[in-house]
C-alpha cells in the first residue's frame, strides 16, 4: 500500500467515524489519525515537519469546521516546511460553487464531495504521489 | 524841422513808441525815455551799437538784427521786423523795431528808429496759434467723426478725416452734402430732430442711430453735439459720431447671455467673494419662492438650511468657497415655505485677471424626482440584497449543513449494505440513528429560522426593558451563580423598547448565554449593560471582558449558521445567527466590536418604528 498513513481532519465525529470505517474495509491505508479541529492538526504536522516517518501520506480535510475552518488551515499549512509531499484532498459535504471555485487556488490533490465511496477512495488513491 | 521833430518825439513818446538813432559818423547811440524803459535800464545805461545788440535773444532773431542794420547802413534800405529781446531784468518781451538811413550830403550820416513794445499783442497771437494747433490736431486726428454743419440749410460745411474713414465719402464729398444723406430713410426724422434740439438748447446730448455709408452699409453710431458756434450771425453745428458696430456686438451678446442666464431652468445665483448672493435668475426665485430682494445679501445655502440638510455637504460647501475652489454637490434644501426639494449645485468661482475671485456663480437644478428614484431604487437594492443574502446562507445551510448529515447517512447505509455479517450491520444502527437526529435537528433550526424570517409583520409591542433583564437574569441565575459572573447595567426604569417579546426573550437569553459560556478563566467575569438612543433606534451594549475574538480572522463567520470560535462541546454555532435574524425581522441589526483576549462588545439595534 503505497498509502501509509492518512489524516482526517474533521469536526462531525460521525463523519469522521464512518470515513474510517470505508476507509479501512477498502484498504485506502494502513494507519487512520483523526482530528476533530484543524489547529490540533496543524500543530502536528508543525511537531513533525521534518520527521518522513510520522507525517502523513495523504490528508483528507473537511472545510466547514469551527475555530480554524479548511481554507485557515491550508492557509496555514502551506507556510510548513514539508520534507515530504503529502497529498491534500479536500473532503466535504459542500457542493457550493464558491468552495469548489476556491479550492482551485490552493495546490491539492482533490476536491471530494461526501459521501465517501469505495469508488472515490479509489480514485483518490491513483492520485497519491502523482506530481502535477 | 528841429520843431518838427521834437513834436514828434512826444507824439511817440506819448503813445510809448520808443525813438533810437546811431550816428553813422561818431556811432554813437542814443535811446530816448521810452526805449530806455523798454529795454528796462537803469538811467547811467549808456547805450552803444555793442552792448545794444546783446539785448536781442541769441540765435536766428539776432542774427536778424545784426544783418538788417548792416544791409540799412551798406545799402540804405529800411527795415521794419519783430524781434525777441531779454530785458535787463531778464524779462522775455517782443518788440517792434522800424529803421531809416538819414542821408546827409549823399552819404549815409545817421540811423533812425522807432521802437515798440509789442510783448502782449505777440502773447495773444501765439495763444491763438497754438488754439488753432490744438482744434485742428484735434479734428484731424479725433477718433471720433466730426462734422460742422451749417444750421441754415442742413449742409455739411465742414469735417474732419475720421468722418470719410465712417461713411465712405471723402472729404471733398462730404463738404456740400446735405446731412440726411448719410442717414437712411428711417433715422432721417431722428436726426433731425437732434439737430433741431441740439440748435436750440445747450445742453450736451448724446443718441443711438444708424449711419449709412456710401456704399449703402448701415452702421451702428453715437451721435453727440458738439459745442456750436456763430460766424457771421450764422449758426454752425457741431456733432460727432462714433462708430459703436463693436459695443452693440458685444451688447447684443451680453443681451443673449443675460436672457439665457435670466430664463434657463437651471437656477443661478451670482455671490460676492463673501458668498453674499448679488443676484439671482428667475428659476431660481421660483424654486426657492423668495423675493430677489430677499436673496440679495444672503448667503444662498443658509436660506436653504432645514432639519434634515446633510451637515457634511454643508461644510464641504462652506470650505469650497473659503478656499475658493469648485464644487459640486446634491443637498437636500428647503425653500421658503419650509418645503424639502433636492438640489444639485456646482458653485465655481471667478477670478479677475491678477487672480482674485471677484465672484462666485452657482448653477443649480431640482433634481428631487431623480433622487426620490435614487433613493427608492438604494431602498430596493438593500431589500434585494437581503434577500439574496438570506437565500445564499440558505443555499450555504443546505450546501454545509444537511448534506452533511445526508451524506453521513448514505455512508451508513454503504458500510450496511458492503457487510454480509448481521452483528456488524447492526452495529451500524447506532451511527444510523445519530445521523438522522442531527439532521432533523438541522431541519428544526432551519425551519425556526424560516419561521422568523417569514414573522416580519408580527406585530411589536411596547416592553419595559429593564423587567426582560431581569427575566433573564433569573431565568440563567443558576449558571451565573455557578460562572460568579458579576452583570451590572444602567438601563432606566422606564426604559421603554418595541420588540417581538420572544424575539426579545431569546435575543437576551443568548446574549447572555454567550457571554457565561466564553468567559476567560483568567479573570472575574463582568457583564456591563448599557444603552444609547439615536434618531432612528434603541440600541443596547452588551459589554464582557470574555474570550474576546479576532474579528479579522473570523468577523465575516460571527453571524453565521454553525459557526463556533472557542471548540467548546456544547457551542452549536446557532445562537448568534438566530440573534441576527430575529434582529433583522424586528427591523433592527446587530454589531460586534472585539478583541481576543481583552472581550467583546455586542450591540443590539432596536428599531422603534
Amino acid at each position: 500500500m503505497k498509502n501509509k498513513k492518512t489524516y482526517i481532519i474533521d469536526d462531525d465525529k460521525i463523519s469522521v467515524k464512518l470515513m474510517s470505517l470505508l476507509i479501512s474495509k477498502n484498504e485506502f491505508s494502513e494507519e487512520i489519525k483523526s482530528f476533530f479541529n484543524a489547529q490540533s492538526a496543524l500543530d502536528e504536522l508543525k511537531k513533525n515537519c521534518s520527521n518522513i516517518e510520522n507525517l502523513p501520506d495523504a490528508i483528507l480535510l473537511d472545510l466547514n469546521m469551527p475555530v480554524m475552518d479548511g481554507w485557515q488551515f491550508l492557509d496555514e499549512f502551506i507556510h510548513i516546511p514539508m520534507v515530504k509531499d503529502i497529498s491534500v484532498f479536500i473532503v466535504t459535504s459542500s457542493i457550493d460553487p464558491v468552495d469548489i471555485e476556491m479550492s482551485k487556488k490552493y495546490n491539492i490533490k482533490g476536491y471530494i464531495m461526501k459521501p465517501i465511496t469505495a469508488e472515490k477512495l479509489k480514485f483518490m488513491t491513483n492520485l497519491i504521489g502523482v506530481i502535477h | 524841422m528841429k520843431n518838427k521833430l521834437k513834436l514828434y518825439f512826444k507824439a511817440a513818446q506819448s503813445a510809448k513808441i520808443g525813438i533810437w538813432e546811431v550816428n553813422l559818423e561818431t556811432n554813437q547811440v542814443y535811446w530816448d525815455a521810452v526805449t530806455r524803459c523798454i529795454h528796462e535800464v537803469s538811467d547811467d545805461f549808456i547805450p552803444n551799437i555793442g552792448n545794444a545788440i546783446v539785448f536781442y535773444t541769441e540765435g536766428e532773431n539776432r542774427n536778424k538784427i545784426r544783418s538788417l542794420v548792416e544791409k540799412a547802413i551798406t545799402e540804405g534800405i529800411p527795415f521794419n521786423e519783430k524781434f525777441q529781446i531779454i530785458t535787463a531784468k531778464n524779462n522775455i518781451r517782443y518788440i517792434e523795431s522800424i529803421g531809416q538811413i538819414v542821408f546827409k550830403n549823399g552819404k549815409p550820416s545817421q540811423l533812425l528808429g522807432t521802437f515798440q513794445d509789442i510783448t502782449k499783442e505777440q502773447n495773444l497771437m501765439n495763444e491763438l496759434q497754438l488754439s488753432v494747433e490744438k482744434f485742428s490736431s484735434i479734428f484731424s486726428s479725433a477718433n471720433d467723426a466730426i462734422f460742422i454743419i451749417d444750421s441754415s440749410n442742413g449742409v455739411i460745411t465742414d469735417c474732419n478725416t475720421r468722418s470719410s474713414e465712417l461713411t465712405g465719402y471723402n472729404s471733398s464729398e462730404l463738404i456740400g452734402l446735405h446731412n440726411s444723406e448719410l442717414f437712411p430713410i428711417k433715422q432721417q426724422k431722428e436726426i433731425k430732430i437732434f439737430l433741431a434740439k441740439h440748435l436750440t438748447k445747450d445742453d450736451y446730448i448724446v443718441n443711438e442711430t444708424y449711419l449709412k455709408t456710401k456704399s449703402g452699409v448701415i452702421i451702428p453710431v453715437e451721435v453727440a453735439s458738439g459745442k456750436k458756434f456763430q460766424v457771421n450771425h450764422q449758426t454752425y453745428l457741431v456733432c460727432f459720431f462714433r462708430d459703436i458696430t463693436e459695443r452693440k456686438i458685444v451688447e447684443e451678446k451680453m443681451g443673449m447671455l443675460s436672457l439665457a442666464a435670466s430664463e434657463t431652468a437651471d437656477t443661478i445665483v451670482i455671490a460676492n467673494p463673501q458668498g453674499k448672493a448679488v443676484w439671482a435668475n428667475n428659476a431660481y426665485l421660483k424654486l426657492t419662492g423668495f423675493s430677489i430682494e430677499e436673496i440679495l445679501g444672503e448667503k444662498p445655502g443658509h436660506l436653504a438650511i432645514g432639519p434634515e440638510t446633510d451637515l457634511l455637504t454643508l461644510n464641504k460647501m462652506r470650505k469650497a468657497i473659503l478656499d475658493k475652489k469648485s464644487i459640486k454637490v446634491t443637498i437636500l434644501n428647503y425653500n421658503k415655505r419650509k418645503e424639502k426639494y433636492w438640489f444639485e449645485l456646482n458653485i465655481s468661482p471667478v477670478f479677475d485677471s491678477q487672480g482674485n475671485c471677484i465672484n462666485f456663480v452657482g448653477v443649480g437644478r431640482n433634481v428631487t424626482s431623480r433622487k426620490e428614484k435614487e433613493l427608492e431604487l438604494k431602498r430596493l437594492l438593500e431589500v434585494t440584497n437581503d434577500q439574496n443574502n438570506k437565500l445564499f446562507n440558505f443555499a450555504h445551510i443546505v450546501s454545509h449543513n444537511i448534506r452533511s448529515h445526508t451524506s453521513n447517512l448514505s455512508m451508513v447505509i454503504d458500510v450496511m449494505e458492503n457487510t454480509e455479517d448481521t452483528d456488524e450491520k447492526l452495529s451500524y444502527f447506532d451511527l444510523l440513528k445519530e445521523g438522522t437526529e442531527k439532521l432533523s435537528e438541522t431541519i428544526e433550526y432551519l425551519n425556526e429560522i424560516i419561521t422568523i424570517q417569514e414573522n416580519t409583520n408580527i406585530e411589536k409591542k411596547k416592553i419595559r426593558l429593564k423587567d426582560e433583564i431581569e427575566k433573564t437574569k433569573r431565568a440563567l441565575s443558576l449558571s451565573i451563580k455557578e460562572s460568579q459572573i458579576r452583570i451590572t447595567h444602567t438601563i432606566p426604569e422606564d426604559l421603554i423598547v418595541s420588540a417581538i417579546p420572544a424575539y426579545l426573550d431569546s435575543i437576551l437569553l443568548n446574549l447572555f448565554t454567550n457571554v457565561i459560556k466564553y468567559r476567560s478563566p483568567e479573570r472575574k467575569a463582568l457583564l456591563e449593560i448599557g444603552y444609547e438612543i439615536n434618531e432612528f433606534y434603541t440600541i443596547i451594549t452588551f459589554k464582557d471582558n470574555g474570550l474576546g475574538l479576532d474579528l479579522a480572522k473570523n468577523g465575516h463567520k460571527i453571524f453565521g449558521m454553525y459557526k463556533t470560535f472557542h471548540g467548546n462541546e456544547d457551542a452549536k454555532g446557532i445562537g448568534l445567527f438566530i440573534t441576527k435574524n430575529q434582529l433583522e425581522a424586528m427591523g433592527g441589526k446587530i454589531e460586534v466590536e472585539s478583541e481576543l483576549g481583552r472581550g467583546s462588545v455586542f450591540k443590539i439595534y432596536l428599531n422603534e418604528k
